[in-house]
């Protein structure tokens, strides 16, 4: 039973779990991409990129442990940011004690607010996912289906009321019922 | 509508605000107006959803991430940072201070360094001694609540004990994180020790536990609990080998509520180590906490590893229900004695455990000298009694001595108890002391004797009434043991624990449903003897098997039962006929029943035509297995000499046509590539290898076929297997034109197996050695769908009769069952215990299914009926069920139809007509069964009625006969009543069809009630419901004059909210499903309606209890919860004897049926399961004869 709840939460959530392997593992390679590409960006070479991203991957979860969510002092993507500015600031400032001062500029605050955009999108991709997992559980596949033809492979009402057999209005309507559950458990799901 | 809408129109449509006769107006419109279209799709942009994934643009990250992921960063396994950080001390550094000052303190090294801080050692001074200093990061010390934790530590000091670090000062200097100067320890942590040698000897684990045990009791006594008992937390002295238990961080003053440090709710500990309560109300825990998590450290001792593991969840789930292995299972080097301790330490029932941490040291102490322990696995008379005796008022026991002793002895059996035993020796105590009194004074009365008396007899009952608790609360661990056993797959303890409450009466719908999953190994079909193969006869009705026998191979010849099958009774059947047949091996076989005949196939002796009637042999054949009979049991093909397929005629017995023949390159088996698939097909068990030699001394080409299939319409054949199909193709004959066409995928690379037609002759399915599962239009030879099937090869593929199901069964001895449409897993069965080689569906037969395994067992059972329960599938979540009142069929709502009535006996499910029903509908059955009253909508009375198995609705308004409008009224259903609120009051009127029945009972005025949350009793005397200002109601018709009497009941905590409300069949109880803000809120509430005091509250679900319904004996609750499992509750005990896990979504509802034999459960994931309970032999006697939908109107 544990098991399949666990997949109805967001991988950061489950990333505090320190014997969840496998969220470690889909967090290295889905946020890893992120801060690997904005490390290139912000000029470093390939070895230091890998060593950046490796050491905030760790530093991050780390980070999410000695810090407690609280949900009366804000919204877990606000506790998110403190998160990530934090071990920010502690990996590169640990880099300049070992004498390696090129990664100063990763300091700065554009690459900060750089860094935070690019998590910040993965984030929501993932509650956006995770909401889509909920949605779907929840409508009957006609639905489902008139908002996944239109609103995510971008095919005409006309043509996904075809394919679906139905007038062209309940697809509209469809996709606009599903797009506000979809609003309306993101919402849940982000504060929780 | 020639004009386009306006915009508000449109808006109003997408929201569901358009007014009912505009809507097909404008939806007739945008049918073809592009315009509309396009302002809709403007209308509904899907805006910050962001839906398009950008992540896809993003090309795949570079390789050592996929690295990193596969390594768990160790640093995060025990919570420390990364030790890239460190701390500058103000003072400078100096040979003798290597790495800085502190006031009066030289740092000497870093020791570790965890997530709030660091520990150095460093030289005091001017005391010249070496301690530790542990600093707090300076970026804790914004954080209140751990600068809390921290000088809590601190305030430690007064505690100075051997086997407690101690602490010297706590310094909070300025300019300078704070920090604790503490006793220096050299030597490691036991999490170090631990991870080094792996595990303990048993002495040696013995020693520390005690003295870590001795440590507790002395932070006990000072009223402090440590709450985060781990080996990383326990330091081992090198010099003096002593245990000492560091970092009180965590500790918290019992005594001082102000500063529990957790919140309510926020949990802090380490899980693998928590105690169940400190899951479930950490601010409350106290010393009996510590004792649970030092029972986990040392079963981790003496083990090596943890007793409760996995994902945060898991772990927490294990904790509060699961019992450890027990550690001697994992070791036998483990002595009893310590086993013994450590369960005693991991009780999950704070009562069973030790009452403190000195009563382990004492007896870890009593273990090491060798003396008995006091603590006893499953008690006894004597060891009750000595449990007494040894107890501080032993001494107040010799007045009546003798007498309770005996007295003790006679009652007290069963289990090691504590809270049971202390409360009755409190009473024997002041029994005792009256006694006493008496017998000292010399003017005892004869009154005060006989008081006294009384006082002992009422003792009596009480310890009575006790032991019968005992008892139950050790039936209630064993069923969830026994349930264990099953998911372990271990049938034989599964037994063992349901044999021992056979007769008991203990025993409720757990135990029923156990023996049913207990079942599932005994469904075996045919003889005792191996099976080496098996054929249906074309009609199903006959199953010929080759058995092996001491005696010698024989043909069994087995009727099927002609019954459909069941919920609860599979298939089973009867020995027919029996023929001996003179040949060495038997490979395959083929039963042409309507001639009584019988072909089998032998590697040494061809193939045999045998009359199963009369044991004789009719004819043989040169060929070699497989075979393969025609539909119409006119032809029979097998394999040439020459390894092509020949075919013959089963009364000319001559050949028919030219043999089928692969390409040359196929047959013979020469390639190396070749031989080396084929000593893999070899393995392949139930299969004898076809030797070199052919029967009759000709020499053999073995084209390693292993199976043949006519099409059922009889046009083609198909062959798979061995050496042709190295490709990984199907040979497909057209057989009108002998032409070959050959089913090919490119992806595939292995061996075909097994291969199995339509039933209409459109479709092949085929499995291999690929693990996949393949369907393929047999006309145009495009593949339909393939996926991973299994884990290991697969051997064996059917459909069944209807064209509508696959199963498919091999190595890995599963049989799964797939949806032949969509490719879809509807269900498995995992009751094989050997290598499954032939899955069949009986021929016309709809669902049931036979596999037979390598180790010869047959065995059936139907593909509908999961092993766990039966599951009926839908198109949108279930939200509501209700059974009939003969319990033959069940109503279903939701479901994409509204409403869905299904047989519980049939497996031929699913198919009546079904009035659809608005949204949220919900209804129940009139208690002739002949209606079924549904929960107003669109149409404020439905009202049902069934003729000829079908379905009708009839709005017919018999309300309005008693003056109740039709429309503007609510209504809720429960226990055979309808409620309904007409004026602001609330009537209850019995479900009855006939206008005549309504009788109207007034319950008073109408408050705020919350949807849904409102019930009624079985007698129609008590109604409850849940308002909003978080109370439940509970009013009871009036007697004479007095029109009814309210109670009102409170939840216990302001953050629970009410999703369900059920009353027993008495109306004794009422039991609420609640929900709320924090994990304590997820519980079962069960009152008592006569006193209205709280008697249970049940807890075990991890999120929202959304369902509750009481079995139809009173005995046991159901509750359904949003952490997708239904838990059985025996409600005397106040504990789950048995959690269903399956469903794959939210629990909607429960419900048993009426001899309380089923429990059906509906979800969100679109399923109802029905989970049935063996029907013991008493209640089959008085069972009512069960009528379908079809005899309803007889």
């Amino acid at each position: 039973m544990s098991d399949d709840l666990r997949t109805s939460a967001t991988l950061l959530r489950r990333l505090r779990d320190p014997a969840d392997r496998d969220a470690w593992a889909a967090f290295a390679e889905n946020y890893g991409k992120r801060i690997y590409s904005w490390c290139l960006r912000w000029n470093l070479q390939e070895a230091d990129a890998e060593d950046v991203t490796q050491g905030l991957l760790v530093q991050i979860p780390t980070k999410m442990r000695s810090f407690a969510y609280d949900p009366k002092v804000g919204s877990f993507r606000g506790w998110l940011k403190t998160v990530v500015r934090h071990a920010l600031t502690d990996f590169v400032r640990a880099l300049g004690r070992r004498g390696k001062t090129s990664y100063a500029a990763l300091e700065s605050v554009e690459a900060e607010t750089d860094l935070m955009k690019e998590l910040d999108e993965r984030f929501e991709r993932e509650v956006l996912e995770e909401a889509m997992a909920r949605v779907e559980l929840r409508v009957n596949k006609v639905t489902w289906d008139a908002f996944r033809l239109t609103a995510i492979e971008q095919i005409s009402g006309k043509d996904a009321a075809a394919q679906l057999n139905i007038p062209v209005a309940h697809v509209y309507v469809y996709k606009q019922r599903v797009q506000d559950m979809l609003k309306e458990e993101i919402r849940k799901l982000e504060g929780e | 509508m020639i004009h386009c809408p306006n915009e508000n129109d449109l808006v109003g449509l997408l929201t569901d605000r358009l007014p009912g006769d505009q809507r097909p107006l404008v939806e007739g419109h945008i049918e073809t107006c592009t315009a509309c279209q396009r302002q809709l799709d403007a209308l509904t942009q899907s805006g910050d959803l962001k839906l398009a994934d950008s992540d896809t643009a993003v090309e795949r990250g570079p390789k050592f991430l996929a690295k990193i992921g596969e390594e768990y960063p160790e640093t995060l396994l025990n919570g420390s940072a990364v030790a890239t950080d460190t701390l500058r001390f103000p003072g400078p550094t100096s040979d003798a201070a290597p790495l800085g000052q502190l006031g009066d303190f030289d740092i000497l090294e870093q020791l570790g360094s965890g997530s709030f801080g660091w520990v150095y050692r460093a030289r005091e001074r001017s005391l010249n001694r070496i301690v530790a200093l542990k600093v707090l990061k300076p970026e804790m010390t914004a954080r209140p609540d751990v600068l809390l934790r921290f000088e809590r530590e601190a305030r430690k000091a007064s505690l100075a004990h051997d086997h407690i670090v101690s602490v010297y000062r706590f310094e909070k200097p300025a300019g300078f994180p704070p920090y604790i100067v503490m006793e220096f320890v050299d030597g490691e942590t036991l999490d170090a020790k631990l991870k080094r040698e792996g595990q303990l000897a048993p002495e040696e684990a013995a020693s520390i536990a005690r003295q870590v045990a001795l440590g507790l009791a002395a932070a006990h006594e000072h009223g402090m609990v440590h709450r985060d008992i781990k080996p990383a937390n326990i330091l081992l002295d090198k010099k003096t080998g002593r245990a000492k238990i560091s970092d009180f961080g965590l500790a918290r003053d019992v005594a001082d509520e102000s500063m529990a440090v957790t919140q309510a709710g926020e949990l802090a500990g380490t899980a693998p180590y928590m105690s169940p309560e400190h899951f479930l109300a950490p601010e409350k825990v106290d010393g009996r906490s510590d004792v649970f998590s030092l029972g986990v450290v040392l079963y981790q001792l003496l083990t090596g590893q943890l007793p409760f593991r996995g994902t945060f969840l898991q772990i927490r789930s294990s904790i509060l229900d699961d019992e450890p292995t027990p550690p001697q299972s994992l070791s036998d080097a483990i002595p009893v004695d310590l086993e013994t301790i450590v369960l005693a330490c991991l009780q999950k029932d704070l009562h069973a455990r030790y009452a403190s941490a000195q009563a382990v040291a004492e007896d870890l102490r009593r273990y090491l000298a060798g003396e008995p322990i006091l603590s006893r696995p499953t008690g006894s008379v004597e060891r009750a009694v000595k449990w007494i005796q040894r107890k501080p008022a032993q001494a107040a026991l010799v007045g009546v001595g003798t007498i309770a002793i005996l007295m003790l002895a006679s009652l007290i059996a069963g289990v090691w108890f504590t809270a049971e035993l202390a409360e009755a020796k409190g009473k024997l105590e002041s029994a005792n002391t009256t006694l006493s009194v008496a017998k000292n004074d010399l003017q005892l009365t004869n009154a005060s004797l006989v008081s006294a008396k009384t006082d002992l007899q009422d003792m009596n009952g009480k310890l009575v009434s006790e032991k019968a608790q005992v008892q139950r609360l050790k039936f209630v661990a064993d069923m969830n043991l026994a349930h264990q056993a099953f998911q372990n797959d271990n049938f034989e303890l599964l037994h063992q624990y349901l044999e021992a409450y056979k007769h008991s009466d203990l025993r409720g719908f757990e135990w029923r449903y156990l023996r049913w999953l207990a079942d599932v190994d005994g469904r075996r079909l045919g003889p005792a003897d191996r099976v080496q193969a098996l054929a249906f006869a074309a009609t199903g009705e006959y199953l010929a098997l080759a058995v092996d026998t001491k005696a010698g191979k024989e043909v069994q010849i087995w009727t099927t039962n002609p019954q459909p099958s069941s919920v609860t009774n599979p298939t089973r059947g009867q020995l027919a006929f029996t023929v001996r047949v003179d040949v060495r091996e038997i490979s395959d076989l083929v039963l042409i029943h309507g001639k009584g005949q019988v072909a089998v196939a032998s590697a040494d002796d061809g193939i045999s035509l045998w009359d199963f009637r009369n044991g004789q042999r009719l004819h043989v054949f040169d060929g070699y297995a497989p075979l393969a009979l025609s539909h119409d049991a006119q032809q029979l093909a097998f394999m040439r000499m020459d390894g092509s397929i020949g075919r013959h005629d089963l009364v000319s017995r001559k050949e028919i046509g030219l043999p089928l023949m692969f390409d040359a390159g196929g047959v013979g088996g020469g390639s190396d590539k070749g031989k080396g698939k084929g000593s893999k097909l070899n393995e392949k068990p139930g299969r004898s290898k076809t030797g070199e030699r052919g029967p009759r001394g000709g020499k053999f080409q073995d084209t390693g076929l292993t199976q043949l299939a006519f099409s059922p319409d009889g046009a083609r054949l198909a062959a798979v297997g061995g050496h042709y199909a190295i490709s990984g193709a199907i040979a497909v004959w057209d057989l009108k034109t002998g032409a070959r066409a050959s089913l090919e995928d490119a992806e595939q690379k292995d061996v075909v197996a097994g291969v199995a037609w339509s039933p209409d002759s459109q479709s092949l399915a085929a499995v291999g050695y690929d693990h996949m599962l393949r369907v393929w239009n047999a006309k145009t030879g495009m593949l339909r769908f393939r996926h991973v099937a299994h884990k290991l090869e697969v051997l064996s593929v059917s459909f069944d009769a209807a064209g509508e199901l696959i199963a498919t069964g091999g190595w890995d001895k599963n049989v799964k069952v797939w949806d032949a449409r969509t490719g879809e897993e509807v269900g498995s069965f995992r009751g094989c215990r050997g290598i499954v080689t032939h899955v069949r569906f009986v021929p016309g037969r709809r669902d049931d299914l036979v596999c037979l395994d390598d180790l010869g067992v047959v065995r059936s059972w139907n593909a509908r009926t999961e092993q766990t329960a039966r599951v009926f599938r839908f198109d949108a979540p279930i939200h509501a069920l209700a059974f009939g009142p003969s319990g033959a069929q069940l109503a279903i709502f939701g479901g994409g139809s509204g409403l869905r009535i299904v047989p519980t006996s049939n497996a031929d499910s699913i198919s009546h007509g079904t009035p659809a029903l608005a949204p949220g509908s919900r209804g129940i059955f009139s208690a002739d069964e002949a209606a079924l009253f549904t929960s107003p909508v669109d149409h404020p009375y439905d009202l049902s009625t069934f003729a000829k198995g079908k379905a009708t609705t009839t709005h017919q308004p018999w309300n309005v006969l008693k003056g109740i409008p039709v429309r503007g009224n609510r209504y809720w259903m429960a226990s055979e009543r309808i409620v309904l609120e007409k004026d602001q009051q609330f009537w209850v009127t019995p479900a009855h069809p006939s206008p005549e029945s309504v009788t109207l009972t007034s319950f008073g005025p109408v408050p705020r009630v919350l949807p849904d949350r409102l019930t009624v009793d079985a007698s129609g005397e008590r109604l409850a419901f849940a308002t909003f200002d978080r109370t439940i109601v509970v009013r009871r018709r009036g007697k004479g004059g007095q029109q009814f009497a309210e109670a009102t009941l409170r939840l216990p905590r302001e953050t629970q909210t009410v999703n369900a409300l059920s009353f027993s069949p008495d109306g004794n109880l009422l039991a609420a499903g609640i929900g709320g803000a924090t994990p304590q809120d997820y519980l079962v509430l069960l009152w008592d309606t006569r006193t209205r005091e709280l008697r249970h509250q049940l807890t075990s679900h991890l999120c929202y209890v959304s369902c509750v319904a009481f079995s139809p004996d009173g005995k046991r609750l159901a509750s359904g919860s949003e952490d997708w499992t239904v838990k059985i509750w025996d409600i005397d005990a106040g504990r789950a004897t048995l959690t269903l896990g399956g469903h794959r979504g939210r629990i909607r509802d429960v419900a048993f049926s009426p001899d309380g034999n089923l429990l059906a459960t509906a979800s969100e994931d679109r399923t109802v399961r029905i989970w049935p309970g063996i029907v013991e032999a008493a209640q089959r006697r008085n069972e009512r004869p069960i009528f379908g939908l079809g005899s309803m109107n007889r």
